[in-house]
């Protein structure tokens, strides 16, 4: 049982600036696995799950971007209808408090990237009731 | 028709000997009460025997904005605490504000000067006025209050706000006459074409009394055009009391009494005095302030004087229309905002960084300021929730010490343009 790291990066609202963010983490040999953007006014918080995430991460800073790693919980998913219903409502019974999530394909399966109020505790819950979670090798 | 013919048709002559009286009077009492004055005119070198004649006005020290800020709230007021009957108070440049005092005569004068100039734009009994200006430590409220009511006119006191009951109580009361921020004008104006109201066939309303804010010539054109009437300028800042002088109906620029105010038109870095018509910045000596006597004040309002008698027979000195500033101060919705003051109030959130820039807008008549401000670095936060309550916590800070509602931006760190020398902080997109 582990957590994951994502990638967080700032990105201003105006023309372009979020293909320079892919840009660089293109350029920085890291695929990007899935993202999710959180739209403000006038700029968007953008999370990735990357599969090299610190050489993304470096390249970003080097170039002057906002970003930060922060960790998530990544679990596995069965690709089929109802597969994030039984993981969301199964954290709503163990009292997993999801601040925000995003989901993406990976090889036959799928991964739900949650971001979770006190993320211990979190964990230990998932992990009683039998859920497995990714680490960052896990996904690369 | 005017309110005090024998002052404001005084021939040239008259007048001045008039103004030279008031000023050598001035001086002594200030010499002999202010403390404040005394020393800044010992340290000048001159002493109230200097004054001989009108021109040497020029030998007294200038007063700034600063003086006032520096003694607040009353250590710059030559009389006593009983006799001061009110105060107004507008915002200073760092949070410091700015007091003036008034005496019943200081209310006096003043009213008695807008009720000159109210007389000289053809206000007075059997009009009714609205006044749009804010009631309060503002100075623009109470001001034209006053001065309606010694013209014999009603007075409407709406103040700011609650476009359509405004409109609604024009209609219903027949307003002939408006005071407000050229910019609420023009919003009136909008909120009425889409209530369906068409000023010419629905109200009365024929006078406009507009200021506190820049404004220009295409904008009075704009106005008149749209809304079928006349729109005069006011002048008038609260340290000369407040609003206290407007065009006449020649329109011809602002007639500042001779027996109230004289006038100068310097070169703000030379100091020396501009020719009549040319730009420079205002500087004003009030002759009848009992409370909080101005003299030589360095508004830093930019602007000309014209010397003439004007062909409404009035004598007194005119200025044009106010064509900028010699400091940064912005004038927002009538409210004065200093580049500082949002430095200040960053600086003191540390969520946000030392970069920032000020846009203003016009969005339909309303003036918009966003802030834009720099993340700190550390504060980044992927949760949207925590980058919103710095939003936030901008947002409340400018509206407590600035007293005005901002749209803020936060900013990635480092996108923001860095300055070298003097920081350009300021866009202005607004047409004036
Ligand atoms: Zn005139």
């Amino acid at each position: 049982m582990s957590t994951a790291k994502q990638l967080v990066v700032m990105v201003e609202n105006r023309v372009g600036r979020l293909a320079e963010v892919t840009g660089i983490i293109g350029e920085a040999g890291s695929n990007i696995l899935g993202f999710s953007i959180a739209e403000g006014e006038n700029f968007g918080i953008v999370r990735f799950m990357l599969d090299d995430l610190g050489s993304a991460y470096r390249l970003l800073k080097e170039r002057g971007h906002t970003v930060s790693c922060t960790d998530v919980l990544a679990i596995p998913m069965e690709d089929r209808p109802g597969g994030l219903h039984e993981v969301s409502s199964r954290c709503g019974e163990l009292g997993v408090n999801i601040v925000y999530a995003y989901a993406f394909r990976i090889g036959e399966g799928a991964v739900l990237v949650m971001k979770v109020d006190d993320l211990q505790k979190s964990l230990r819950a998932l992990k009683g009731a039998g859920f497995t979670t990714l680490s960052n090798d896990d996904l690369s | 028709m005017y309110w005090n013919a024998r002052m404001e048709c005084m021939p040239k002559e008259e007048l001045r000997n008039l103004q030279f009286r008031e000023l050598k009077t001035l001086v002594y009492r200030l010499y002999s009460f202010n403390n404040f004055y005394r020393e800044r005119m010992k340290e000048h070198g001159v002493h109230p025997d200097d004054i001989q004649t009108l021109e040497d006005i020029r030998k007294l020290p200038f007063m700034y904005k600063k003086d006032l800020r520096d003694h607040y709230p009353t250590k710059m007021f030559t009389s006593s605490k009983d006799e001061v009957v009110r105060y107004h108070v507008s915002s200073g440049t760092t949070g410091k504000p700015t007091l003036v005092g008034y005496t019943e005569n200081d209310i006096e004068f003043w009213t008695d000067s807008l009720a000159r100039a109210l007389t000289s734009i053809g206000i007075g009994t059997g009009d009714v006025v609205q006044v749009s200006y804010g009631y309060g430590l503002f100075t623009g409220g109470l001001g034209l209050h006053y001065g309606a009511e010694r013209v014999g006119a009603t007075v409407l006191p709406a103040s700011v706000g609650n476009t359509e009951r405004q409109l609604e109580l024009m209609m219903d009361l027949d307003v002939t006459a408006i005071a407000c921020t050229p910019s609420y004008m023009i919003h009136m104006g909008e909120v009425a074409k889409r209530l369906g109201i068409d000023f010419r066939r629905d109200t009365k309303l024929r006078k406009a009394i507009l200021g506190a804010e820049p404004w220009s010539e295409g904008m009075r054109q704009h106005i008149e055009e749209n809304l079928g009437i006349e729109a005069y300028d006011i002048y008038g800042t609260s340290e000369l009391s407040g609003p206290m002088f407007t065009e006449c109906e020649e329109r011809n620029g602002i007639h500042v009494w001779g027996d109230v105010g004289i006038v100068e038109i310097i070169d703000p870095e030379t100091e020396e005095p501009v020719p009549d018509g040319e730009v420079g910045e205002l500087v004003i000596t009030v002759l009848k302030k009992e409370a909080m006597p101005m003299i030589r004040y360095r508004i830093s309002d930019l602007t000309y004087a014209l010397e003439e008698t004007c062909t409404c027979g009035r004598s007194s000195t005119r200025i044009g229309r106010i064509s900028g500033r010699t400091d940064d101060m912005l004038i927002i919705r009538g409210i004065n905002v200093f580049p500082s003051q949002v430095e200040h109030t960053l600086m003191n959130i540390p969520e946000v960084g030392e970069q920032f820039m000020i846009i203003l807008d016009r969005k339909g008549a309303l003036d918009t300021m966003t802030v834009q401000a720099e993340l700190s670095p550390e504060h980044f936060s992927d949760k949207m929730a925590d980058m919103m309550a710095i939003k936030k916590k901008i947002d409340s800070d400018m509206r407590k010490y600035l007293n005005i509602s901002v749209n803020v931006e936060l900013m990635d760190p480092g996108s923001l343009p860095r300055f070298e020398g003097k920081a350009k902080r300021v866009i202005d997109k607004r047409v004036f």
